[in-house]
């Protein structure tokens, strides 16, 4: 018979500036809160509820994620990663595909959360594949970052809304299993 | 280096190899097209205009078709041996590498040639026997030849003591002195050394002369003085030697013969001295040369001796006789004459002639042969011509020597070999045995080729059909030129026949090729595609779709393989048994008729996937009426274009019934009597239901005028009133968050009937902004402990995992901070370990709300009795 469980998710969204993760959430959820709370405090809370399914334990979790917008500026970054990423249960980490920089940047944002809270699910989102014509790098790039995390990896546009919703689902998924892991 | 960069280089090459074996696949060519369809579905099309992405096994794309190809199944024969192996020829007819011919049959005219047996050579000495004719029956060999010794000979001066006979002659600037020189004579004890003194001339002709004192020399006898003499040698000298006289007053000299810088015997010739040599006086041994680059040369002479030369000039021969009786081609190639020939030495005769002759008994053709000395050589030559007509002909070698010398005379000469080959050709035929071309095949084209001279011709039979045995069916095609044959479109049993015919007996006609250009399907080929997948929003596969053609004979499977493995495709057929949203396909063609194939145009698969909400759907239990306090249960569905739904679909209930309410599940509770909005909506849908609520009858009337429901009017306002003097003087805890020490909520409690806002996101920015107010204010190590809005005052308070918000209306007093801390302290104490180890669930911490319904209820928190100290 199958089991629900309730399970509650904190996720940080990193990457650099202007990378897409505010859009990558406005297209994910229903924003509750206006954007320029992120440039007052520097992050933006955003909730989505997802429902996850375990066919091995028949287990179906629902899993409502707290989504943490972190700003994409390094100094906030610096100043607040012991609030803002602490207790995280997994890492967005978004790249931009027209900016080869913001992919090499990715291993500072997750150095920066797993610093924190240790080692922890981590799925990487390439944003912006609607400008493919001004890719600056190639999946096999991806390939070779998600590798060295041994984390998954989607190309997304929050522009036309390709594969956002599987990058918040797979990342759900890989998070509830961990923490379903340690309880 | 960094052990992340380390792992990041192996990644590449790991992903390098990989990409190489084409194991990561996914390739991003545009096969499969994918076109949207009605309904949320999507049509995955494959339209092989492009082999991208496909696998074929013995199958082909032709005109944006999926087929199987043509295959070559023709065959050439452009060897000899390739017609013999196939079939059958007369033995007229040979096989060589270039073809067929005709055979030539070459007799030999010539008999005995090889000289195993003299027979029937005729040999023939010179007339007077010193050159003969002979058979060498050790060496099989003819022989041509003249062996003569030297003649005997009579001293005439031995030179032992010269100086006693001869005398040196001199002339202006120059001189002859004459010694006796006894080392190493040619003969007896010494001989005469001449020395010529030059002076300054460049050239001389003197020597020794017999001294006036010896008697006049007698040389009537003799025709031939024989003398040694030893030249000088010198660079570019060039001398000569002769002998003069006087016969009476006259004087004479023989011809100047050339000297080698060597010793020499020479050879005069007295008789060019004149007949009256009975008394020569002033006999002179003269030298003459010239180009001398010293002033003194030195002659030795020694040995004179007198002799008369043996005289020979014959010829011997060789001969063969032998009929004709046809007439051959005079072209080239008719006939040809050959021997082989070998001269072993030519030495001492004046004359050898060595020649090879042939005859028709007037007219004759005659080659000379070298007569210097060879190893053996091969002679040939085109007689063609001179031998096409029938007749007797002859062929003879001669061998001439002419000798007018004393000395030793050799020359032989050998011939073996002898041939006269004359080719004989006649008409003849080839005839294939029924070659089976293994199936039915489409001919493109059936072609000889064959080389004619002048003189010759070619025909080629070409027979076709379908069964092993000729019948009706059978087509004949006949060429005489070569080239293409016209012949049947189809077939699959050959027979050939080629006739050669010649009028000349010594061309043939050359078939060098016959061949057959045909093609034929294979009876099975397949196409298998890459793997491919739907898009994340797949939801099921729907139905397999092909635009093939199939003529009778042939046929298309269609396979599609998921997780599970492969199985059977239907065109039109439902797919929804189909696993997972990656797939791969694989039609199989097949024909039973080699000359007919099936061609696919197009294959098509399509899934339903997750689209856009577009469509609310939503109804009632029932009836839409309810009296006041009655309930209804309400349902909604959120639907896309293709009518599926997703449990993450959520729904928003609403009323605006004064005094009733619908829950999250749609039930609905009556209020206030009316027709009201029962509402369900989404982010970007919404759907009402109008719902009438009904009064519970009372007499109105009646109530009005009942001072008792006067008095209780009277009293509810007045509570009224006292009850909104005392919210503005009192106050209550709301609401209360119980939130983790990363932001996430871990209890929310409140006494209003539902939250107006996210709890866990109102949790997670109270965290946030808590933070921020922290790390901004870290020197004075200050933490957000109370804040105002909207009229509201929140009240934070820290613990070691988890801090405790309370959000009051109305006036907080300062002790409510100090019930906090209390309702705090007890918490920690309760659940402390749990919400240390908190990892997300709710249903990890049970008693939770309990406790903070003793917080909530109350406007003063009462501590529990057991708490901690």
């Amino acid at each position: 018979m199958t089991t629900t469980k309730h399970l509650k998710s904190k996720i940080c969204l990193v990457g650099e500036k202007a990378v897409g993760k505010t859009s990558l959430i406005r297209r994910y959820v229903l924003n509750m809160f206006d954007d320029h709370y992120i440039t007052t405090i520097g992050t933006k809370v955003s909730k989505k509820e997802v429902r996850v399914f375990d066919p091995e334990k028949d287990l179906v979790v629902d899993v409502d994620m707290t989504i943490w917008d972190i700003m994409g500026e390094k100094g906030f970054r610096e100043l607040l990663k012991d609030a803002y990423f602490y207790g995280a249960n997994g890492i967005l980490a978004v790249a931009d595909l027209t900016r080869r920089r913001t992919l090499d940047d990715l291993d500072d944002w997750i150095d920066g959360v797993e610093q924190v809270v240790g080692k922890v699910p981590i799925f990487i989102a390439v944003n912006k594949t609607d400008l493919s014509t001004e890719a600056q790098f190639s999946e096999l790039d991806v390939q070779q970052v998600a590798k060295a995390f041994e984390c998954g990896y989607v190309i997304t546009s929050a522009k036309t809304g390709g594969s956002v919703e599987e990058a918040f689902r797979r990342l759900a998924d890989v998070v509830a299993k961990a923490q379903l892991q340690r309880a | 280096m960094n052990p992340r960069t380390r792992m990041q280089s192996l990644a590449l090459v790991v992903l390098l190899v990989l990409g190489a074996g084409g194991i990561l696949g996914g390739s991003t060519s545009a096969a499969p097209v994918v076109v949207p369809g009605p309904s949320a579905t999507r049509t995955l099309v494959w339209s092989f205009d492009a082999p991208d992405d496909l696998f074929l096994e013995n199958a082909t794309l032709n005109d944006g078709m999926a087929t199987l190809p043509w295959a070559a199944a023709g065959f050439a024969w452009a060897r000899g041996p390739d017609f013999l192996t196939n079939g059958s020829a007369d033995a007229t007819v040979e096989a060589v590498e270039e073809g067929l011919v005709l055979a030539a049959d070459e007799r030999a005219y010539v008999e005995s040639g090889g000289f195993d047996v003299p027979a029937p050579w005729t040999y023939e000495n010179g007339t007077a026997g010193a050159v003969t004719a002979s058979w060498n029956p050790t060496d099989r060999v003819a022989r041509l030849a003249h062996d003569s010794p030297e003649v005997p000979t009579s001293p005439f001066d031995a030179l032992d003591d010269a100086v006693s006979t001869w005398r040196g002659v001199s002339e202006v600037d120059l001189s002859v002195v004459v010694s006796n020189y006894s080392w190493q004579p040619i003969e007896g004890t010494g001989m005469m050394q001449a020395e010529i003194r030059l002076g300054s001339s460049p050239a001389f002709s003197i020597g020794p002369e017999r001294k006036p004192t010896a008697s006049p020399v007698d040389w009537s006898g003799f025709d031939t003085l024989l003398v040694w003499i030893r030249s000088p040698a010198a660079p570019d000298l060039e001398v000569s030697f002769n002998v003069t006289a006087f016969a009476g007053p006259a004087f004479v000299a023989t011809t100047p013969i050339p000297l080698r810088p060597e010793w020499q015997r020479v050879l005069v010739d007295l008789d060019e001295l004149g007949p009256a040599r009975t008394a020569l006086t002033q006999v002179t041994l003269l030298f003459t040369g010239r180009n001398t680059p010293e002033d003194v040369l030195t002659f030795y002479v020694d040995d004179l001796r007198l002799a008369n030369a043996k005289r020979v000039d014959e010829t011997a021969r060789l001969s063969q006789v032998f009929g004709k009786t046809k007439w051959t081609t005079a072209a080239p190639g008719g006939a040809t004459l050959g021997f082989d020939y070998r001269v072993l030495n030519a030495s001492g005769a004046d004359a050898v002639e060595l020649s090879a002759t042939l005859s028709d008994g007037g007219a004759w053709m005659a080659w000379a042969l070298p007569s210097a000395p060879s190893s053996g050589t091969r002679f040939e030559r085109e007689v063609g011509a001179f031998v096409a007509a029938p007749g007797t002909y002859s062929v003879f070698f001669d061998l001439h020597v002419a000798v007018a010398t004393p000395s030793a005379v050799n020359v032989t000469a050998l011939l073996d070999n002898v041939s006269l080959e004359i080719p004989d050709r006649r008409n003849g035929s080839f005839v294939s045995s029924t070659i089976d071309l293994g199936s039915l095949v489409s001919l493109a084209s059936v072609a000889w080729e064959a080389s004619l001279p002048p003189g010759t011709s070619a025909r080629l039979e070409v027979r076709m059909g379908s069964t092993p045995v000729p019948d009706d069916g059978w087509v004949l095609a006949v060429g005489t030129t070569p080239g293409p044959l016209v012949v049947a479109d189809s077939a699959r049993f050959v027979r050939v026949r080629a006739d050669l015919n010649t009028t000349n007996a010594s061309v043939t006609p050359l078939l060098t090729t016959f061949r057959i250009e045909a093609e034929r399907h294979p009876d099975r080929g397949a196409i298998l595609t890459s793997t491919v997948s739907a898009d994340a929003d797949f939801l099921f596969w729907r139905r397999f779709e092909a635009v093939a053609s199939t003529p009778e004979g042939t046929g298309v499977a269609y396979e599609i393989e998921d997780a599970t493995g492969w199985r059977m495709a239907t065109p039109g057929g439902n797919l929804s048994a189909v696993q997972g949203r990656t797939v791969r396909l694989r039609a199989t063609l097949s024909t039973s008729d080699p000359l007919e194939a099936p061609a696919i145009d197009e294959v098509r698969v399509v899934y339903d996937y997750l689209g856009t909400p577009i469509r609310l759907r939503v109804w009632a239990d029932g009836d839409l009426r309810a009296p006041v306090g009655g309930a209804i249960q309400f349902h909604a569905t959120v639907l896309d274009a293709g009518n599926h739904t997703s449990p993450a679909w959520v729904v928003y209930w609403a009323t605006d019934n004064p005094g009733g309410h619908v829950n999250v599940t749609g039930y609905f509770v009556a209020g206030e009597p009316g027709v009201w909005n029962v509402t369900a909506s989404t982010p970007f849908l919404s759907e009402r239901l109008r719902v009438t609520v009904t009064a519970v009858p009372f007499d109105v009337a009646r109530l009005i005028v009942n001072p008792l429901v006067i008095a209780m009017a009277v009293l509810v306002g007045t509570g009224y009133l006292a009850y909104r003097y005392a919210g503005r003087r009192l106050f209550s805890v709301e609401d209360v968050f119980l939130v983790a020490r990363d932001g996430r909520l871990i209890l929310h409690n409140t006494r209003r009937m539902r939250a107006d806002r996210d709890e866990d996101i109102l949790a997670a920015m109270l965290t946030a902004i808590s933070a921020f107010v922290r790390d901004i204010s870290k020197e004075e190590d200050g933490h957000l402990r109370r804040f105002d809005f909207a009229g509201k005052t929140v009240l934070v308070e820290r613990g070691k995992d988890v801090f405790v918000a309370a959000m009051y209306r109305g006036r907080v007093p300062r002790w409510s901070a100090k019930g906090l801390r209390a309702f705090l302290t007890d918490l920690e104490s309760a659940h402390g370990a749990a919400l240390a180890t908190w990892t997300g669930s709710p249903e990890d911490l049970a008693g939770l709300k309990e406790l903070t319904d003793r917080f909530v209820a109350h406007t003063k928190y009462r501590r529990m009795r057991n708490r901690a100290s």
